[in-house]
């Protein structure tokens, strides 16, 4: 009799917990998230297009190809020869691999995968710092929105995961005292993915900085570390920065951060993304909208700040405000902070969850992110919409042979899909800074002395979109003939070339 | 007291006296401080001289003060001939205009350096008031001055932040003593006859009644209620400052102008670079990072409450001041007040430690100052001439020029005044150039789309622009047009004989 007791007990002991994980599993925490996801599927497919993808893809394929890391530009003609850091090298080898099992689909999924730990991150530790789980996603909605701008096949989305695990990793650390052993291999993978490891010991550092002082002052507290938790600190710290020189260029590539700073003030007075939250744009709006969010949040919220919340989320919205790429760094570091002082919704009450309406719902979302999974058709239609695909194998039936000044987010593509014409330049941008092609690019699309650069650099043919200065400058200038156009790129020949060639057929304009 | 005895003799120590603490007030540390404050607005004022504007709004009063006659429609421009237009500033010129007759260029620049004087006066006064120890409430009139750089200059506008300043006063008074609404009419009727901002007074008018409509407190923030008396007062107020909204030359056609701003002249707020946003890579935009920052530090280790109509202007100010550069100036104006007595970077201001003699040396020092670098005639009219073509219009005028020009958009209300005969293609009257299309236009054309298309469709003869522009770099690589004057300023483009229009 006992026997069959306890079997009964064993069993039903063995479906309350099945069932307590099924419950787990399709709680409305759990859903919350299931529709963010949804929301960054929706993000993902729509922002393809991405210009550097491609000389990424073609530096991994070199790296398979021939196991080594080319060491200077072989790529373009404008700075063939030039010494090259590849920092990114780890993060394009997960790209590249992605790209040959299921070509552009690979790539979607694999973006789509880290922004989704990206994101789980985020609403995790907007939950672990006591927010109910809708306002952690109300939150963290904002902060994908702030994402907008970097969302795309992008390296530094690798950056930005190991910045939320190093997140992950301190929030730990400050509620157990344990796990900073992590920080050594986190840094010594992140120098090889994404130069952000910067930022991530700027966080460490401010982290630290907070707990070196005791106080309250208004709605701020700090509260300083023990001796054992501050000189732990400090030896993960330093075990980091050790870490950093477990890379293939060893300390060149630790410098590397300082040269940009340095070396690369064109790069962020020329490329957009470097330049200042334009509040016009959506995501400006959006900005704006946190910014007096937070300024809500202090004046409206009893709840006190920590020191550290204080300086990280200083500065991230002044790194942010700066350069308007860093929004997704904001967008990482502001929810977490937010989301306890949102009171938009009543609190979570686990008795009134309904686990199998959870259930429905993820499932949903589940079978529509299958359903609407784009084709790579669909995919590449997205990039011929944005990269000049017909021009290229217009370029390529008529055998053009010559130097080619391009649009600066098309030089990726043409290295990756006609290597033998050698671009202008690309995003590369750190080369072409060094030895001044940045600046000349600028300089002829902004119609300074653009015929000027051009003879510089004896270019032959000008690859551009029509609706630039420089394309109806050309289109008047008795120097240059159009000999292709579509809606995505026009092309021009020098007038010389064309006559050199006698006569090639002209373009057509779709 | 005074003595029982009224002798002269015995009177004499308390007249000496109160002369003494009179002269101590004028010779005061925070008096001084203003002083200092003027002294930077007059590094400003001098900078801002060459305002492109200004030119078409002399135009604007000589031709009231002589004809007697407000403007309906354009006669200085070609493609608006005779469209109707509302001169939504013609008070504010009036000063400008007398001040020109009387100075030249030097009266141009003590009018608006007074006006800031003023404004800022207000400023710093609002900033006491409001609880701020003098030197802090310098540090944040210093910051609001720096935040208003972007409109220093002979501008109109700069007469509607003083009615806005004059708002504030009126309503942080009324908030203390319950008094002195009454004004507020007579300054709407005199705003809206200065310049179009009379709208963000109804904003503050609107934000400063709702923040006394509820009662009660949320973290940091409290809200008092009006009582009934000031409730009713207020909104009598307002009504009858809507009212005098309607004094003016053009009725309600005036009233209706912002609306028309907003609604119809979308084209400005993309083109003109004031009404852009911030841009954090400027000198300006860093400032309003400091801004950003100021706030929500104030926020933060302040323990001082926010009232609730400080919190609603104070997100207004902001929203609008990054939105669109302009209004920084205003973001100022607001925010100085509500920052100064949240500052605490200085021991508070002792009145038996002042030292009277010392703040006069230094006061007749900022004086003397400006005096001494007070520009000449000479000195305003070349850096006018640095920023202006006037020797490309002598050699219009020389060579007789007749015929249509397509001119850079600052410089038409320049040529308006020194040159009428040569009408312009455009000027800063950014809007009757919306309404039929000649404004995006001549953008387009000035970026190079469509370029040629649109100088033949306004049967354009000559061109005028910097020589960096990149229309000066097509039409130099045009055989159909070519240069026939060109200096370090301006270059003058013709259109070439064999290429002319039909007809013409």
């Amino acid at each position: 009799m006992r026997t069959s007791v306890s079997t009964a007990s064993g069993a039903a002991g063995r479906s309350r917990s099945f069932t307590g994980v099924a419950a787990r599993v399709f709680s409305f925490p759990v859903m919350c998230m299931f529709l963010l996801g949804a929301v960054i599927f929706g993000f993902c497919v729509k922002q393809f297009a991405e210009p550097d993808i491609w000389w990424h893809l073609r530096y991994a394929r070199d790296l398979f190809q021939y196991h080594s890391i080319p060491p200077v530009d072989t790529y373009s003609f404008a700075a063939a020869g030039a010494f090259r850091l590849n920092f990114e090298w780890l993060s394009e080898v997960a790209y590249f691999l992605a790209f040959r099992a299921m070509g552009l689909q690979g790539i979607l999924t694999l973006y789509f995968g880290i922004l989704v730990l990206i994101y789980a991150g985020v609403y995790y530790r907007s939950c672990a710092e006591g927010a109910g789980c809708k306002n952690a996603t109300v939150a963290t909605l904002i902060g994908i929105f702030l994402g907008v701008v970097s969302i795309g096949p992008r390296t530094l989305l690798f950056g930005w995961l190991c910045m939320v695990a190093l997140l992950l990793v301190l929030d730990h650390f400050r509620r157990t005292g344990k796990g900073l052993w992590l920080l050594p291999p986190l840094f010594a993978l992140w120098i090889n993915l994404h130069a952000s490891w910067v930022f991530g010991l700027i966080v460490v550092g401010l982290t630290i900085a907070s707990g070196l002082v005791q106080g309250e002052w208004g709605l701020v507290e700090a509260r300083k570390w023990t001796a054992a938790q501050l000189t732990r600190l400090l030896l993960a710290l330093a075990a980091s920065l050790a870490a950093l020189f477990i890379n293939p260029f060893g300390y060149k590539l630790v410098l590397y951060p300082f040269d940009f700073f340095h070396r690369q003030a064109a790069v962020r007075q020329y490329v957009e993304e470097w330049q200042g939250v334009d509040f016009s744009t959506g995501n400006g709006k959006l900005a704006l909208f946190v910014i007096l969010g937070l300024l809500a949040a202090m004046l409206f919220s009893r709840r006190r700040w920590r020191l550290d919340e204080v300086l990280l989320m200083a500065f991230a919205l002044g790194e942010a405000l700066l350069h308007a790429r860093f929004l997704f760094f904001a967008g990482l570091i502001i929810p977490p902070i937010l989301a306890p002082r949102l009171n938009l919704f009543p609190p979570y009450d686990r008795d009134l969850d309904k686990p199998w309406l959870n259930a429905i719902i993820m499932a949903c979302l589940a079978a529509s992110l299958v359903f609407f999974f784009p084709s790579n058709a669909e995919i590449q239609h997205k990039v011929d919409e944005k990269c000049p695909t017909a021009a290229l194998k217009f370029m390529q039936r008529q055998h053009l042979d010559g130097r080619v000044f391009n649009q600066y987010f098309w030089g990726g593509y043409m290295e990756w899909n006609a290597p033998d014409l050698k671009p202008f330049i690309d995003g590369r941008a750190d080369i072409f800074v060094y030895n001044g092609v940045l600046d000349d690019y600028h300089k002829a699309n902004s119609i300074e002395e653009p015929l000027q650069v051009l003879d510089k650099y004896r270019i032959d043919y000008v690859l551009l979109q029509p609706q630039r200065p420089i394309s109806y400058l050309l289109e008047h200038s008795p120097g240059w003939q159009e000999i292709y156009a579509d809606n995505v790129a026009v092309l021009f020949a020098r007038a010389s070339t064309v006559t050199a060639r006698a006569g090639p057929s002209s373009g057509n304009r779709n | 007291m005074l003595p029982t005895t009224s002798s002269p003799e015995s009177i004499q120590p308390y007249i000496r006296r109160s002369r003494l603490s009179w002269l101590c007030e004028i010779f005061s540390f925070p008096v001084m401080c203003m002083s200092l404050l003027a002294a930077a607005l007059f590094r400003y004022s001098i900078r801002g001289i060459a305002e492109p504007d200004i030119w078409w709004h002399l135009r604007d009063a000589r031709s009231l003060l002589e004809h007697h006659v407000f403007l309906h429609s354009d006669t200085y421009s070609f493609t608006t001939a005779g469209a109707p237009w509302i001169n939504f500033e013609w008070l504010s010129e009036v000063p400008y205009y007398l001040a020109f007759r009387a100075a030249g260029l030097q009266g141009i620049l003590l009018v608006y350096f007074l006006v800031l004087v003023l404004i800022y006066v207000g400023v710093y006064y609002r900033s006491c008031r409001a609880g701020a120890d003098c030197k802090n409430a310098t540090i944040a009139t210093l910051g609001a001055i720096c935040l208003g750089g972007v409109s220093m200059a002979p501008r109109m506008l700069l007469f509607g932040w003083l009615c806005l300043t004059g708002e504030l006063l009126v309503l942080n008074h009324f908030e203390r003593t319950g008094r002195r609404l009454w004004l507020l009419p007579p300054l709407f009727a005199l705003w809206i006859n200065f310049h179009g901002s009379w709208v963000f007074g109804v904003v503050v008018l609107a934000i400063t009644i709702i923040g006394g409509l509820v009662e009660g407190e949320w973290g940091l923030v409290v809200a008092q209620r009006w009582s009934p008396s000031q409730v009713k007062k207020l909104l009598l107020a307002s009504v009858v400052s809507a009212g005098a909204l309607f004094l003016n030359p053009f009725g309600y056609k005036l009233v209706l102008y912002p609306f028309d701003l907003l609604l119809r002249q979308q084209s400005v707020m993309r083109y003109i670079e004031e009404w852009e946003p911030v841009d954090f890579s400027t000198w300006n935009g860093k400032l309003a990072l400091i801004l950003i920052f100021a706030l929500l530090a104030a926020a933060l280790f302040s323990r001082r409450s926010w009232r609730l109509d400080e919190v609603l202007l104070t997100a207004f100010a902001l929203w609008v001041a990054l939105a669109h550069a302009r209004f920084m100036f205003f973001a100022g104006l607001i925010m100085a007040p509500i920052l100064a007595p949240r500052l605490k970077l200085f021991p508070p201001y002792e009145k038996e430690l002042d030292k009277p003699w010392l703040n006069a040396v230094i006061m007749a020092a900022v004086v003397a100052g400006m005096v001494f670098l007070f520009p000449s005639a000479a000195q305003l009219e070349q850096k006018v001439d640095a920023v202006y073509p006037r020797r490309a219009l002598e050699f219009m005028q020389r060579q007789h020029v007749n015929g249509r020009i397509f001119n850079q958009y600052g410089w038409g209300g320049y040529m308006e005044w020194n040159a009428p005969q040569l009408k312009p293609g455009i000027d800063g009257r950014a809007d009757i150039f919306v309404y039929n299309g000649v404004f995006n236009d001549f953008f387009k054309a000035m970026t190079l789309k469509e370029s040629f298309a649109i100088l033949d469709k306004y049967k354009i003869d000559y061109v005028l622009v910097q020589p960096k522009e990149p229309l000066a770099y097509l039409l130099e690589h045009s055989t159909a047009w070519h240069p026939i004057y060109s200096d370090a300023v301006a270059v003058l483009f013709e259109r070439t004989r064999d290429t002319a229009l039909p007809g013409r």
